[in-house]
């Protein structure tokens, strides 16, 4: 079946007030460049009844749809046909779709629910009965394939009518819900090569964060291989984003240097601290709210109470750690669900673990990280190393646009 | 720059360059052409073809072909033998890819793939290989010098062994590493087939060669115009043939000087990184090896993190075959070579040129051990 109309159901507006307008306004800027970039022919995205609706002369391919679906802020997408809001033409569109559904599930017996929503309260029936006469018609074309199921059909045919014109679709696709990007603020996402930081992005976007992603690059202690890995973890949480930016950072000699001069057992942490002075340094050139990392209570030992204790005294901005209570199970499930698991799993050198301390501390004395930080930052010149960092623009789509 | 990687490719010398540019510039028609111009191109060829078979005592009963790549080489003996499922052919793991790739499609393909026994050091089994040998055998492949350990086999006395047993074995040298740089023995018409490569001796990258004994049936790689004795259809490329050619005719002239400073510059880099960094472990002999490559390990240490120190400061080493150097954690060349797995993230290799210096070799040791020291210590802290 081809559909020139998508219906865009908008998760959690139910929960906003006045505001409202600011979120529907997000959304249909994110749509209209998600549709953009796959749909070559004019569309339009507009609002109508509490959704939004996204039409065009020529049929939407599945590319734009699956790409909709991981803007945060969707609750669902119904492909729609529209038909003007008279019963035969309803009808008739309504007999197409379900022909098309039974032809699709293969199915001896088929069950199924007419749903309608009547927002145009001029039409001539309400919804329970229109949704009892488009059952009755669908029943009487389509004879013993059929059969109605009001508790847990197989199928649904949903019918709204609004005020400009009607639509009548078999399907409800599930987006990722949530906000849409760019209503609760701008995080600066620390990205590493495992599991838990992608995880941790995904979850802050569906949470209406726009990102920009750093990356502290080890070299010359780890290879080109991890950042060709970072390059692709951006491009998958890229497609949850409506364009956003990774920097790459380098981080060898910081690390070199921290390594020489501070206690054997105060190294991880103090790779940590200076990983968030340097995302703090650009989170003031980039104007970002917070910052976000994958930590998980307790999963490392830089991930005990007393170390997130540090770095949160230590930080300028608040640390967002949305996986704080997950186990680690429950990450990697998540990461097979968006797609960062199977390049998160690709081995690559990692030069914490090289640098790692056989007894790191776990309950750090604040003194002497202070003291140490006094001695280390009259050698560790942050805007200098900054000045060697890449810029990776990455697109909505995930693709990476420019280097530089 | 300081550039010890020669194993994995050559500069191209001023001479071949030379030719290279003026016959890019002139020699621009197509060797198969019926006019004048396109012949005296074919001419140019046969003369080229001519010395490599010249300098191998071979012209009777070999053919020489231009190919594109040692690689292609290989494979065109490996694949184009037309070996049957239940046929069994002899190969090491710790061959170069061109050869244990196109070995591993014939074994899923049915044909028997058995391994050529070494010994603790890394040579070849000579005994245990005759003794494995039978007459399901229709290939054996042997390397001459192996690109990473830089052992030479000794592949004249093994091939004619094997060939004593069984003379109807398809003998076929990987010969990439060792052409021109060590004297090679063809009289005695022991090997089936040789493969040479251009960019490790010096000449363009892009152009290769294979010696092939005119009685071997070979199923071509491509189908085409039936250029090189119909075994390698595509239009010859005359530039690269020509400074392929001067390349070695420069190589084969300095044969023995250049040999003779290798095997001095390999025993200072021995001397002097013994006596800088005591726990080095040098992992072959130069009584067993070629002088152009030394292989050794730094225990502890990953040998790609030296290798990125190195060349941030432009020295330029390697710590796998360039060809797989993308390979992680256990390496089956270097299992083959009797390396210990432990090892093997520790391997580095430097392999050396003509142009090759003391004071590169000088410069190279300072550096490793100021790297390997600094290393150590920030690992061990």
């Amino acid at each position: 079946m081809h559909y020139n109309t998508l219906v865009v159901n908008v998760d959690e507006l139910w929960l906003k007030g006045k505001n409202r307008p600011t979120y529907f306004k997000a959304l249909t800027n994110h749509i209209k460049t998600v549709v953009k970039y796959y749909h070559a022919d004019k569309f339009y995205c507009y609002k109508e009844a509490q959704r939004l609706l996204v039409k065009s002369d020529s049929h939407f391919l599945d590319d734009v749809i699956n790409a909709l679906l991981k803007v945060p802020g969707i609750h669902s997408i119904n492909p729609a046909k529209s038909s003007d809001s008279d019963l035969e033409m309803i009808s008739e569109v309504a007999i197409e779709e379900m022909s098309s559904l039974i032809a699709k599930n293969q199915k001896s017996l088929l069950t199924f629910k007419v749903r309608s929503k009547r927002a145009n309260k001029t039409f001539c029936m309400n919804s329970m009965e229109l949704s009892r006469e488009i059952g009755h018609r669908l029943l009487c074309k389509f004879g013993e394939k059929i059969k109605v199921d009001v508790i847990s059909p197989d199928v649904f045919i949903d019918i709204k009518i609004l005020d400009r014109s009607t639509f009548i679709s078999g399907q409800k696709l599930l987006g990722i819900g949530g906000l849409p990007v760019g209503t609760s603020g701008h995080l600066l996402t620390m990205l590493s090569g495992g599991f838990d930081s992608p995880v941790s992005s995904y979850l802050m976007s569906k949470r209406g964060c726009k990102q920009s992603f750093i990356f502290f690059y080890a070299y010359p202690y780890v290879s080109d291989e991890v950042k060709e890995k970072i390059l692709q973890l951006s491009q998958v949480l890229g497609r949850y984003q409506n364009g956003m930016n990774l920097y790459i950072f380098p981080f060898g000699e910081i690390q070199k240097i921290i390594a020489k001069n501070c206690r054997p057992e105060y190294k991880t942490i103090l790779f940590r601290k200076y990983m968030l002075d340097c995302a703090n340094f650009l989170a003031d050139q980039i104007a970002a709210d917070a910052i976000l990392t994958g930590d998980a209570l307790g999963q490392v030992s830089s991930q005990t109470i007393g170390n997130i204790s540090m770095m949160d005294l230590l930080s300028k901005r608040p640390i967002l750690r949305p996986l704080i209570g997950l186990n680690k199970v429950e990450i990697i499930n998540l990461a097979k669900t968006i797609c960062t698991h199977d390049i998160s799993v690709l081995p690559h050198d990692d030069a914490c673990s090289m640098f790692a301390p056989k007894h790191p501390i776990i309950k750090p004395n604040v003194e002497y990280v202070k003291s140490v930080c006094t001695d280390l930052d009259s050698s560790i010149e942050i805007a200098e190393y900054f000045k060697q960092a890449t810029v990776v623009e990455i697109l909505p789509t995930g693709e990476i646009k420019s280097l530089r | 720059m300081i550039y010890l990687d020669y194993a994995a490719s050559t500069p191209i010398c001023p001479q071949a360059y030379e030719v290279l540019v003026k016959s890019h510039q002139d020699d621009f028609a197509n060797p198969s052409s019926a006019h004048k111009f396109g012949k005296k191109l074919a001419d140019d060829i046969e003369q080229c073809r001519q010395y490599f078979l010249q300098l191998t005592s071979t012209a009777d009963d070999y053919n020489f072909i231009f190919t594109s790549s040692a690689t292609e080489s290989n494979n065109t003996i490996i694949k184009g033998l037309k070996l049957l499922p239940g046929d069994t052919i002899f190969i090491s793991s710790a061959d170069h890819p061109s050869v244990t790739a196109p070995a591993s499609v014939l074994g899923s393909s049915g044909v028997t793939v058995e391994e050529i026994p070494t010994n603790n050091d890394g040579t070849i089994d000579c005994k245990g290989l005759l003794k494995a040998v039978n007459p399901q055998v229709k290939l054996v492949v042997l390397t001459r010098v192996n690109n990473q350990s830089g052992h030479i086999h000794p592949v004249e006395i093994i091939g004619k062994a094997i060939k004593q047993k069984f003379p109807k074995i398809h003998l076929h040298i990987d010969d990439a590493q060792g052409f021109t740089k060590h004297p090679l023995n063809m009289n005695a018409q022991i090997f089936d087939s040789l493969s040479v490569s251009s960019h490790k001796v010096y000449g363009p990258k892009g152009i290769a060669g294979l010696y092939l004994k005119k009685d071997a049936t070979i199923k071509p790689l491509l189908d085409g115009g039936g250029q090189e004795f119909m075994l390698r259809s595509s239009t010859q490329a005359a530039p690269l043939i020509k400074a392929f050619t001067k390349a070695c005719q420069v190589c084969i002239k300095d044969q023995s000087t250049n040999l003779e400073l290798a095997s001095h510059l390999n025993s200072i880099a021995r001397s002097g990184l013994q006596q800088k960094i005591p726990s080095i472990k040098f992992l072959f002999g130069l009584e067993t090896t070629s002088a152009y490559i030394l292989t050794f390990i730094l225990p502890g240490v990953s040998s790609d993190i030296i290798l990125r120190h190195l060349e941030q400061i432009e020295i330029f080493i390697s710590s796998t075959s360039a060809c797989s150097s993308r390979v992680k954690g256990q390496n089956s060349v270097f299992s083959a070579l009797k390396i210990p797995t432990k090892n093997h993230k520790e391997v580095l290799r430097i392999s050396l040129g003509t142009m090759t210096s003391k004071k590169e070799i000088d410069c190279l040791i300072d550096n490793l051990c100021d790297i390997y020291s600094e290393l150590q210590y920030l690992m061990k802290r």
